[in-house]
């Protein structure tokens, strides 16, 4: 048989070398790895290296199963769902583009690492930018899990219904908010389609079968977006082994600080949207609107998150997110607590 | 199709750069399931959630391969086949781009896997630490009743002169005034300065991962009377009470103090489930 050369080198020599290099690295390798192996433990047996390691790989274990279902459901819409029939699905009102928009997270039970994939693929196939961001903000807020979740959480303390439903409105109102500055700010457009020479490109050439072409696109969301996840965890473990949250706790009953303050504890934690009302219900020494406040902007806001949209989204789109989201959920949520204050 | 810049003849296939972390990945969540160490790091649920999120990773991984090798063979074939009937294109090198966009950062994010693999493989199997507690707000009376008062499926026996319960039903009664004598399971915990009779028990109240576990704290002193009662040297028990060391506590609850007078005490190791 001919021999086939790939690269220059000729596959036959390529595995001679590999053989080899395996062979000479072998020894000094079962000598220096146990050692690095044994340093290396010892550095983590100290309690700010322990507690940074946990943290760190707990936030990733956690959220990976979540970015791998957005992934999946991002290859899918890619490959199944042409542009022209989402084009004709979409209202031209803006009012009816904003809500149909926020009532989109309702159909996908997962937390906000999940949702990144899909908004970033849905506004590549040509969603309007303000829909793709204000799915993105109200997916993580309105779905059955976290809706459920937030019941049960203050089911103790007999909030159940006010807060579940001031999570929902409030989550809505922001994220539509959002996606109305957004329009303002880009207008009615849409992101220009992948060019040639990435991976799209690629993977349409490929001729493969529908599940390959999910595949391919699977693999590059989740190693695309898996790699800022990975930035912003390590971001995130940073700041919780060395930030103490008490003196975030200490603001708690001054108002407004206090809602600002749950604001930024939710930004540094990077709690799931399905687990953070538990957390959320036990900080009762802050006001309702505090609480409240913690778990809107924490499934639109975090550490992680803005690692993820750095990855994921234009600059600028991200820098709306940045300056308008923080400000809305501060005041919508300081105004449920006064119309909660008032019923109650 | 051949790439006009570079003159190479791409094989649109996933690289061994793309490939790797997923294997990788997913070996390793399998590993943790296996050894129990995910629930150090995750609540049952989202542990189970990983394992599966690990099979699909794998799964993937094995697909992935199976279409780069059964690709490459074919291109090879198609090649070899060109060569003989003497076409020039066949002569262009073949590359494995893989399905990241070109450039040094798909090198830098599947290299950057290799950091919480190699962390994770350093990390002790035990739970969040007293470091934790100390920073995550241990001593709040207040916040651990109402995390008591959402577990009402809380059981207590009673062992000897003490009723046993968890962590969680000690703070319920001492932030309610009642003046019983319990015994639990925990770990110490002291903030700085703080003098060596008085301390906390501790253990995490775990809701999804260890980055969110809430500290359940009850502040705790050395009843010395007590003690030597039951045949303990204080100033011996006092300088063993090391951060991090698990300990069965008996002892009564002093709502006007908000302390926890400990008159019995055994160190043991840690627990299986070392959460709440």
């Amino acid at each position: 048989m001919a021999e086939v050369r790939i690269g220059g080198i000729s596959r036959r020599d390529k595995v001679k070398i590999a053989a080899l290099a395996a062979a000479v690295l072998a020894i000094p390798a079962w000598i220096v790895l146990p050692w690095v192996h044994g340093r290396l433990e010892d550095f983590f047996s100290g309690a700010r290296a322990q507690l940074f390691g946990q943290v760190l790989v707990a936030i990733l274990l956690e959220a990976f199963p979540f970015v791998l279902i957005g992934a999946t459901i991002s290859g899918l819409v890619e490959v199944l769902l042409p542009p022209e029939r989402l084009a004709r699905a979409i209202p031209r009102r803006l009012g009816w583009r904003l809500l149909m928009a926020a009532g989109a997270g309702v159909l996908l039970p997962v937390c906000e690492c999940g949702i990144v994939p899909v908004a970033r693929r849905l506004i590549r196939k040509g969603l309007p930018i303000e829909m793709g961001v204000v799915f993105m903000l109200a997916g993580p807020i309105v779905n059955p899990t976290v809706v459920a979740s937030t019941a049960v959480a203050f089911t103790g303390q007999g909030l159940a219904l006010e807060m579940t439903v001031a999570r929902v409105v409030c989550g809505v109102t922001v994220a539509m908010l959002v996606g109305l500055g957004v329009f303002k700010w880009f207008g009615h457009r849409t992101l220009a389609p992948p060019t040639r020479g990435d991976a799209y490109g690629h993977g349409a050439a490929a001729g493969g079968s529908v599940v390959t072409n999910v595949l391919v696109h699977i693999v590059h969301d989740f190693l695309l977006l898996g790699g800022y996840l990975l930035l912003g965890s390590l971001l995130a473990a940073g700041l919780q082994a060395f930030v103490p949250r008490t003196w975030l706790v200490s603001v708690g009953k001054v108002p407004v600080v206090s809602t600002a303050g749950m604001m930024l504890m939710a930004f540094l934690l990077n709690v799931c949207s399905e687990a953070d009302a538990f957390l959320a219900a036990a900080f009762t020494q802050f006001s309702f609107a505090g609480r409240l406040g913690f778990l809107v902007f924490g499934p639109m806001l975090d550490v992680k998150l803005v690692a993820m949209y750095l990855g994921a989204f234009p600059k600028r789109m991200l820098l709306a997110v940045l300056l308008l989201v923080p400000p809305l959920v501060l005041g919508v949520s300081e105004l449920a607590g006064l119309v909660q204050g008032w019923l109650y | 199709m051949t790439d006009p810049d570079t003159d190479k003849h791409h094989v649109p296939v996933l690289s061994w750069w793309e490939l790797w972390p997923m294997l990788a990945w997913g070996t390793y969540t399998v590993y943790l399931y296996a050894t129990g160490r995910i629930f150090y790091l995750l609540q049952r649920v989202y542990g189970h959630l990983a394992l599966a999120g690990a099979c699909v990773l794998l799964a993937a991984f094995a697909y992935g391969w199976a279409v780069r090798v059964s690709r490459l063979r074919s291109e090879r074939k198609r090649l070899e086949a060109a060569r003989e009937a003497g076409r020039l294109d066949a002569l262009r090198p073949l590359c494995v781009c893989g399905v990241s966009e070109a450039g040094w950062g798909r090198y830098v994010r599947s290299l950057a896997f290799l950091v919480p693999l190699v962390v994770g493989f350093s990390l002790p199997a035990r739970g969040v630490n007293s470091l934790a507690a100390v920073q995550w707000g241990a001593g709040d009376l207040a916040m651990m009743a109402e995390l008591a008062d959402r577990r009402q499926t809380e059981r207590s026996e009673q062992r000897g002169r003490y009723a046993w319960t968890t962590l969680m039903g000690v703070a319920q009664r001492l932030s309610g005034g009642r003046a019983e004598k319990v015994g639990a399971l925990g770990f110490i915990a002291r903030k700085e300065g703080q003098p060596r009779d008085r301390f906390f028990v501790v253990r995490f109240l775990m809701t999804c991962c260890a980055a969110c576990a809430q500290p359940v704290a009850v502040p705790a002193r050395l009843d010395e009377e007590a003690l030597r009662a039951h045949k303990l040297v204080p100033e011996a028990v006092r300088d063993h009470l090391e951060a991090d060391q698990w300990v069965e506590v008996f002892g009564r609850l002093d709502p006007s103090a908000k302390v926890w007078w400990i008159e019995d005490l055994k160190f043991v190791r840690e627990p299986e489930n070392p959460y709440m």
